[in-house]
């Protein structure tokens, strides 16, 4: 017999993989579980556009004919090669996309294909869309103030405000790797606590999973012909 | 670390792309980077004032902003400036576009919303560089920063800086990175523009560099 350690971080890995494997086959097979797709690719994939600078609207764009190509795919012959890396085919896909968004030099407006897309919801949404503006900058405030180090302040603000690279931060503020990280674990605990005294959810994922379970229907059930073009 | 620097554009491009990968399956490290945005957007410029490193102690002078810095306590919008790239990446969205320098090929972009206005965004197609005359940016005098995304770089190719008389700029002078996409961002204070032209070029071990432009303040 032979003992293999897995983390906690390769069981989630194995288990999102399994449920890829079943999401691409509720997609193949139109099911109502298809719609999870939307809700656990969303976040993850404006992440990734928003990185690159672009705007929401146009993100929002992008992020429908990501998830559209999957679908097609999906439904194609030929299927996804590795059904259960079914994140990196639509972050390969997301990446391509935004590649030719900033290749054209502007955004081309995208007509959604109402064949494979329909009656998008919002449930999965990233912080800054669920939480009122004034009230988050208020908890950046409260954060630096909390700061007490001068020192923790100034790693922000270089690495935030002032985009410097981590090597130049460290080397200035003769940091060690291991050292600006704590810097930015404290700060990043703080944060989660000064969100969670201001009534905002200190764990943004529960509100997420708990959301998924209300998703509205994303992808379309009917049929091709059913669809009224609009 | 990983999500603050990644928000901060601080991992080169295996170890970006190995983490968006990640991030695709996992929720909790997308609530880091979401929350590490937000700190990045209103981060308050007060911290300028109550963190600021002594003059040449780091690369901070170089590429500290020019314009006066609001206080961290102003409640209106307008006062809590956008970290760089959050204003660019809002910036995008916005109105404004003029056309400078169209003769050597480049085009820029200024931003009509005032909160945006302290970033001059400018791309630069790959046609037509290397023009004799320089081209004019033309930014507020708000601005304090300059962002020039240079497209169509090969690959091992990379994009160095130099002052008007030929001397390639400190690298605290300026940075150069190449995107995600392929592109080139080189950003820049305007101060750099305070004597003279700025000239971008591509490099390449054992081949001559290549021309990208010329640039100079309004």
């Amino acid at each position: 017999m032979t003992y293999v350690e897995t983390s906690a971080s390769e069981v989630a890995a194995a288990q999102s993989r399994a449920v890829n494997i079943s999401l691409v086959a509720a997609i193949a097979a139109r099911t109502e579980m298809q719609d999870h797709v939307y809700v656990k690719y969303r976040p993850p994939l404006m992440v990734v556009f928003e990185h690159r600078g672009i705007n929401p609207d146009d993100a929002e764009d992008l992020l429908q004919r990501t998830f559209e190509q999957a679908i097609k795919k999906i439904r194609s012959q030929e299927g996804l090669s590795d059904p259960s890396n079914l994140g990196g085919y639509l972050y390969r896909t997301a990446r391509n996309l935004a590649s030719a968004y900033w290749r054209t030099g502007r955004a081309q407006r995208y007509d959604s294909d109402s064949e494979l897309v329909s009656n998008i919801c919002d449930e999965a949404t990233p912080i800054e869309e669920r939480l009122d503006n004034d009230k988050l900058a208020s908890c950046v405030r409260e954060l630096v103030r909390e700061l007490r180090a001068p020192r923790d302040r100034e790693v922000l603000e270089r690495l935030y405000l002032r985009e410097e690279s981590r090597d130049a931060i460290c080397k200035s503020l003769n940091l060690t790797n291991k050292q600006l990280a704590q810097v930015l674990w404290r700060a990043h605990q703080r944060f989660r606590a000064i969100l969670s005294k201001n009534g905002v959810s200190s764990e943004f994922s529960h509100a997420r999973n708990k959301r998924n379970g209300n998703s509205q229907s994303w992808i379309s059930n009917q049929s091709t012909s059913d669809i009224k073009r609009k | 670390m990983t999500a603050a620097l990644y928000v901060a554009h601080g991992l080169d491009s295996t170890a970006e792309e190995s983490f968006e990968l990640h991030l695709m399956e996992c929720p909790l490290c997308v609530d880091d980077v979401e929350a590490w945005r937000a700190v990045q957007k209103h981060l308050p410029d007060a911290a300028d004032s109550a963190a600021a490193p002594a003059a040449g102690a780091s690369s901070a002078p170089a590429l500290a902003p020019s314009a006066a810095l609001a206080p961290a306590a102003a409640p209106a919008p307008a006062a809590t400036p956008l970290a760089p790239f959050g204003r660019w990446r809002l910036a995008a969205s916005l109105i404004g576009i003029a056309l400078v320098g169209a003769a050597a090929g480049w085009y820029g972009r200024t931003f009509a919303d005032p909160g945006l206005e302290r970033t001059a965004f400018f791309s630069a197609p790959a046609l037509e560089r290397g023009a004799a005359e320089c081209t004019a940016l033309i930014f507020g005098p708000g601005t304090r920063r300059i962002a020039l995304r240079v497209a169509g770089i090969a690959t091992e190719r990379k994009v160095v800086a130099r002052s008007s008389g030929g001397e390639e700029l400190a690298s605290r002078g300026y940075s150069a990175r190449r995107q995600s996409d392929g592109s080139w961002l080189v950003q820049f204070a305007p101060s750099a523009l305070a004597n003279g032209a700025l000239s971008l070029e591509s490099r390449a071990a054992g081949e001559s560099a290549e021309p990208l432009g010329c640039f100079s303040a309004p």
